[in-house]
């Protein structure tokens, strides 16, 4: 039985431009100890997508309009804000983009990394100070005896994040999810940060959904990846696949518009057109606008994400219905 | 910023970066704002000579009467003279000190506790409930504060006599009478002067709520309550103390304002502001009696106002930035 079993989850914002679809009907899964990586593009839902799971959206004008997220035996949807407290940061811990902003100004480092474990009762102050200096020392911060009565505009922004990280693992959850925890670094920071994530991963045997558009993030740390376009997910399958066997339309234009050293010279490849307008419904599949293969049929009948001979699911009537390929 | 966890760096840079923390760095700045130090020196100064100065002198220093000796000049046994009644103005002044400063904290201690309590939930909740507590303020802002002094005043005066009755009917000895007056003034004050510390706290924490850190907070299962006073309230803390050494002063005008109609401090207890209405019926006569406690108000208010400045820049993050 997987770790995470996520069902058609549907979240709209309703704003007063109308209702944004901002997740639609979303379904995956996630395997204890595996990473599961969510590419697209901005406004693609996939933060959206986990900020539902943990009862992070603005309720109103955010609602979550149907579907399951079983985590475990339990419905995260469906659950008392009470039960969902007890398990944000216990046992499903989050790590955020912007280092800078995520630690609060004012509290000592070492208050704030013990918080988690004293909120959910699970050491006293005097262990939860040894475990908060074991946790910061693991995470690579140097001096961490010293530094850990520091505050955070002493530390810098990669430090910043490996002290993120370090809160979100200190009580051993079981699920990690990371959005985007590398976008406000530094590239030598990034491969530092997501090194450590694989480290403590591999350690406490934790699952991690990575949130990112970075698709070279992706490649080299997830075991799966799901690629997300509109509010859905439009191909799902394991890295490799993704990556040398795309599938849907979006996927090939997005693996085409990655900077290549052998393509030095010529002219990088962009998808044309701007992302669908999410307030507006979509009859057919969301991506025929700026889609090159686009029929008729694409624009009035919208994709299942499935698999009908293919290696992997895909969401595009034609690759499963003709077997189209670039 | 430098990245001194990349291993190469000397140990010499974590020196560098441990730094001062905001209160010490904001205490700093402080140190060199000599105009706000002039000020904090001069309230610890009028602090120590209100309230352990009255231990060095008779029991009835301010009320006591020498009715031979009226309104007799500065000099001698009087230092600062005495009143139409014969009384020892500095005395007086030292009393009523004691009076103002005391209706000043407590009195801004009222408004910080109301007003911080009720922006913070209106800031963090947002929406409807804000909306709501908001017009409300709005509505208590528009209510002409005198009046709604001067009605409190009225009708409440007889509460205190009403609650003793209440405790001796049931044996007791507590008498709240005596000290009813100030208690009073203390709540007509306070419940005026928490609007505006509200709708500040209520902005910072609005732009607070929109912070990653406090997003952070809710996905690690924290209780709306901690993140509020843990995590909120030191953060708005800043903007709070500056306006509270503002509101000080504030708070003591109104005193004045409403001892010298009659609403507020009771002869023959004296406040600064009844000291200076009465030194003002007797401008021509005894000069000393409006000059004395209008310097000593003054520059109490001066004081205030100063180290008010000086945490407003001392607390401004930008300025630490060099």
């Amino acid at each position: 039985m997987p770790l995470l079993e996520v069902n058609d989850l549907t979240t709209h914002f309703h704003t007063r431009n109308g209702v944004v679809r901002a997740v639609d009907g979303v379904s995956f899964h996630l395997n204890q100890g595996e990473t599961l990586g969510i590419v697209g593009e901005s406004g693609s839902g996939k933060s959206v997508t986990c900020m539902s799971m943990l009862g992070l959206i603005p309720q109103p004008p955010g609602r979550i309009e149907r579907g399951t997220a079983i985590f475990d035996g339990t419905d995260l949807l469906n659950c008392t804000p009470l039960e969902l407290q007890s398990i944000r940061g216990r046992r499903i811990a989050m790590i955020f983009q912007d280092p800078m902003t995520s630690l609060n100004p004012y509290l000592r480092v070492e208050d704030q990394l013990i918080e988690p474990l004293l909120i959910h009762r699970l050491a006293n102050k005097t262990s939860a100070r040894q475990q908060a200096l074991a946790m910061l020392d693991a995470v690579g911060i140097q001096d961490a005896a010293s530094r850990i009565r520091g505050y955070p505009h002493e530390f810098s922004g990669g430090m910043r994040q490996r002290v993120m990280i370090a809160m979100a693992l200190i009580t051993k959850p079981d699920l990690l999810i990371a959005d985007e925890p590398t976008t406000a670094l530094d590239v030598t920071v990034q491969a530092q940060i997501m090194e450590l994530i694989r480290k403590e991963q591999k350690e406490l045997g934790t699952s991690v959904i990575l949130i990112t558009h970075d698709l070279g993030v992706v490649s080299g740390f997830c075991d799966r990846i799901n690629v997300m376009y509109g509010g859905k997910i439009v191909e799902s399958g394991a890295t490799k696949d993704i990556f040398y066997n795309p599938q849907h339309p979006y996927n090939r234009a997005l693996q085409n518009s990655i900077p290549a050293l052998q393509a030095k010279g010529k002219e990088l490849y962009t998808i044309p057109g701007m992302p669908p307008d999410m307030s507006k419904p979509i009859p057919g599949c969301s991506f025929a606008p700026r889609c090159e293969h686009a029929t008729e049929l694409c624009n009035s009948e919208p994709p299942e994400l499935q698999s009908l001979g293919q290696a992997h699911p895909t969401a595009c009537l034609r690759v499963q219905r003709e077997n189209l390929k670039p | 910023m430098t990245e001194p966890d990349s291993q190469a760096k000397p140990s010499a840079l974590d020196q560098v970066e441990k730094g001062e923390s905001l209160w010490v760095g904001a205490w700093h700045r402080l140190r060199k704002n000599k105009m706000a130090l002039v000020g904090g020196t001069f309230i610890l100064l009028l602090v120590g000579l209100s309230f352990i100065g009255p231990f060095f002198l008779e029991d009835n220093y301010y009320t006591h009467q020498e009715l031979d000796l009226k309104m007799k000049a500065p000099g001698g046994e009087y230092i600062l003279g005495t009143d139409h009644l014969g009384r020892d103005q500095l005395g007086r002044i030292i009393k009523g000190g004691q009076i103002s400063l005391m209706v000043g904290l407590v009195a801004t201690i009222v408004s910080l506790t109301i007003g911080i309590g009720y922006g913070t939930i209106s800031g963090y909740f947002g929406g409807n409930i804000d909306r709501f507590m908001m017009r409300v303020v709005d509505i208590l802002y528009s209510l002409p504060f005198t009046i709604f002094v001067i009605l409190l005043m009225v009708f409440a005066k007889d509460l205190g006599d009403s609650i003793d009755v209440w405790f001796k009917a049931r044996g007791s000895d507590f008498s709240i009478s005596g000290q009813w007056n100030m208690l009073l003034l203390f709540v007509a004050i306070g419940a005026v002067e928490w609007l505006t510390m509200a709708r500040i706290v209520r902005g910072q924490v609005l732009s607070l709520r929109k912070q990653e850190f406090i997003e952070a907070c809710i996905s690690l299962g924290l209780p709306t309550r901690r993140i509020i006073f843990r995590h909120m309230v030191p953060n708005v803390l800043g903007p709070v103390i500056v306006y509270t050494t503002l509101t000080i002063p504030a708070v003591m005008l109104l005193e004045a304002f409403l001892s010298f109609l009659g609403l507020g401090v009771q002869p023959p207890t004296p406040s600064w502001g009844l000291l200076i209405k009465d030194g003002a019926d007797r401008m021509r006569e005894a000069p000393w009696m409006l000059i004395y406690p209008g310097i000593m108000f003054a520059l109490a208010l001066f004081s205030f106002n100063f180290v008010g400045d000086g945490l407003r820049d001392a607390l401004d993050p930008k300025t630490s930035k060099d």
